[in-house]
């Protein structure tokens, strides 16, 4: 797995050396992180003395937190529309194609290439939202029930739904034959997770630890599933096949 | 000697769709390369040289027949076969944001390159094809010809026992091939090194390749030296005798030597066609020149050249397809 690493290296500093792919995924994470941490802070500097109000508030920290954590998982997506289908158009991938690395390897460092930095994104506006909202909320502490529920999604949800995220990235991105198609199709598909994991956020607090227990088992069984499926799918033969 | 790259019946089908119809780029190829040969595939535009490289580098598979190259079968051990050659393809992307050292590292890690030695093989790579000056520079400023020769750097930086270059300098204005095909014989004097070199260039082939194989329609319809193709194709040897005044009985005189097969007279000149040994049928030739009276100012080796080799080839193989 070496390789994959390798692989990992090079494509973080080709995609992060392009302006619009740090445009597209760090911009709007620090934007969401700063207002959404606006939002908390202040809404419970006025909850002050109001119970209701703070139990209303603080019923939306989990879920702000999961959105911006998981705006690393867009990134994701940025970032894995360009790993197969932009090393076509800029006519790279022979090269690549033709070294020892195995189609896993190629397949783990592509994803593990979008996986860290999306990753890095989303844990940076988390803390980002915490600070912000932290430093809003004037003498008020931040309610501790709340912030562990946003701890279950950060922690255990976010780094698998990111990966399955990447690796629909990656399986999509070496189907097409352009990085805009590629784009394109991975938002589409990758929605309904991201509406999926958004439930979940929601949801979270009401759940036993059983349940959120069972919802990490199928995430981690489906991240596998994905991860074999996706080196299969690489296939050298048919990538080479469709370049000309 | 050790074979290099053996292909027996070698045969890759591109499956048709309903809008495209299935295409038998390689047909029934049969190849045998020798370590440290530098072989030209030479062949039309659509001839199959580049599916043929790539199934050879195990991009591609086999549809039917087998091939080993560096001693690994392309079925069996593709990944061996891969960490053996080196691939230049033609008109290569490169990691534009990556220095030319930082470029060369990457591929030599990928293919294994023990780290201490990765420093050196890049700074000789980058040193032979003279960008050791631009090591620190991204890819993405490079012109067209420095780009051909980092392509080539990265091909040769694990150090392959064969490597396939497709058309190494196409695109490249005159002075920059004229560079890219100096790179490419200095690298060629590797005795350990084997060359399967795709071009349309063919004064380039004769110049770099010690042998040629010509492929159309898939096909492989020959292989041999540049030489021994035209002997082959054109008869023993074409020679040409400048003589002050050519006459009738001049012809005459040569048409009646042994191992001639044809003379023609071109105003002061004879042409003559021989089909025995040279060595033999020559000496004959000028003999009876000189008894018949005629002043012999020069008696030369009329050359064929390897463009009307191929040019024959690959009509006789076209009108033989038209006649099948």
């Amino acid at each position: 797995m070496r390789r994959a690493w390798l692989i990992a290296r090079k494509d973080m500093k080709e995609a992060f050396g392009r302006r619009p792919a740090v445009l597209r995924t760090v911009v709007p994470a620090v934007l969401l992180s700063v207002l959404y941490g606006v939002m908390t802070g202040l809404g419970i500097r006025s909850a002050a003395g109001r119970p209701e109000l703070m139990r209303a508030i603080a019923g939306q920290i989990p879920l702000f937190a999961s959105v911006v954590t998981l705006l690393g998982a867009v990134a994701a997506v940025v970032v894995t529309a360009d790993a197969i289908a932009g090393e076509k158009e800029r006519r790279t991938i022979e090269t690549l194609l033709a070294t020892p690395a195995s189609d896993l390897e190629i397949f783990v460092g592509k994803v593990v290439a979008a996986l860290v930095p999306a990753l890095g994104i989303g844990y940076g506006g988390g803390l980002l939202y915490f600070v912000v909202a932290r430093a809003l909320a004037g003498a008020e502490p931040l309610p501790i029930p709340p912030l562990m529920a946003a701890a279950k999604v950060i922690v255990g949800g976010v780094p698998l739904l990111t990966l399955m995220m990447a690796a629909v990235g990656v399986i999509v991105s070496s189907r097409c034959g352009s990085v805009t198609t590629a784009n394109q199709l991975s938002g589409l598909l990758t929605l309904p997770l991201f509406g999926a994991a958004l439930y979940a956020a929601f949801r979270i607090s009401a759940w036993s630890p059983w349940q959120v227990l069972l919802v990490l088992l199928g995430l981690v069984a489906l991240c596998a599933v994905l991860l074999v499926a996706g080196a299969k799918a690489l296939g050298r033969e048919e990538i080479i096949a469709r370049l000309d | 000697m050790t074979v290099a790259i053996q292909a027996k019946g070698l045969t890759r089908v591109y499956r048709g769709s309903r809008r495209r119809p299935e295409i038998r780029a390689v047909d029934r190829a049969d190849l045998e390369v020798q370590q440290g040969e530098v072989v030209g595939l030479l062949g039309p535009n659509g001839a199959g040289k580049t599916t043929m490289v790539r199934v050879l580098a195990c991009l591609l598979r086999p549809t039917e027949g087998t091939a080993a190259v560096a001693g690994h079968d392309i079925r069996r051990s593709p990944q061996e076969v891969r960490a053996a050659c080196g691939v230049s393809t033609e008109a290569p992307g490169l990691y534009e944001r990556l220095t030319a050292v930082e470029y060369l590292t990457f591929f030599a890690r990928v293919y294994g390159v023990p780290e201490r030695e990765i420093g050196g093989r890049v700074k000789g790579q980058l040193g032979a094809a003279g960008l050791w000056d631009h090591r620190d520079e991204r890819l993405a400023g490079f012109s067209k010809g420095m780009r051909q020769k980092v392509n080539l750097a990265r091909a040769l930086v694990h150090r392959p026992r064969v490597v396939f270059l497709d058309e190494p300098t196409s695109g490249l204005d005159v002075e920059a091939a004229g560079v890219v095909r100096e790179h490419i014989l200095e690298m060629s004097q590797d005795a350990d090194t084997t060359f399967l070199l795709c071009t349309h260039n063919l004064p380039e082939a004769e110049r770099l390749c010690s042998r040629i194989a010509v492929m159309n329609q898939g096909r492989i319809v020959a292989t041999g030296a540049p030489e021994e193709l035209k002997r082959r194709l054109f008869g023993g040897g074409l020679y040409r005798a400048r003589l002050r005044e050519a006459e009738a009985r001049h012809v005459e005189a040569v048409r009646a030597v042994a191992g001639v097969e044809g003379v023609s007279r071109e105003d002061h000149e004879l042409v003559v066609q021989i089909a025995g040994r040279e060595e033999e049928v020559n000496p004959r030739v000028v003999r009876s020149l000189v008894e018949a009276g005629a002043e012999v100012i020069a008696y030369a080796a009329e050359g064929r050249t390897l463009e009307e080799v191929y040019l024959r080839l690959v009509h006789q193989e076209g009108q033989e397809e038209g006649a099948g």
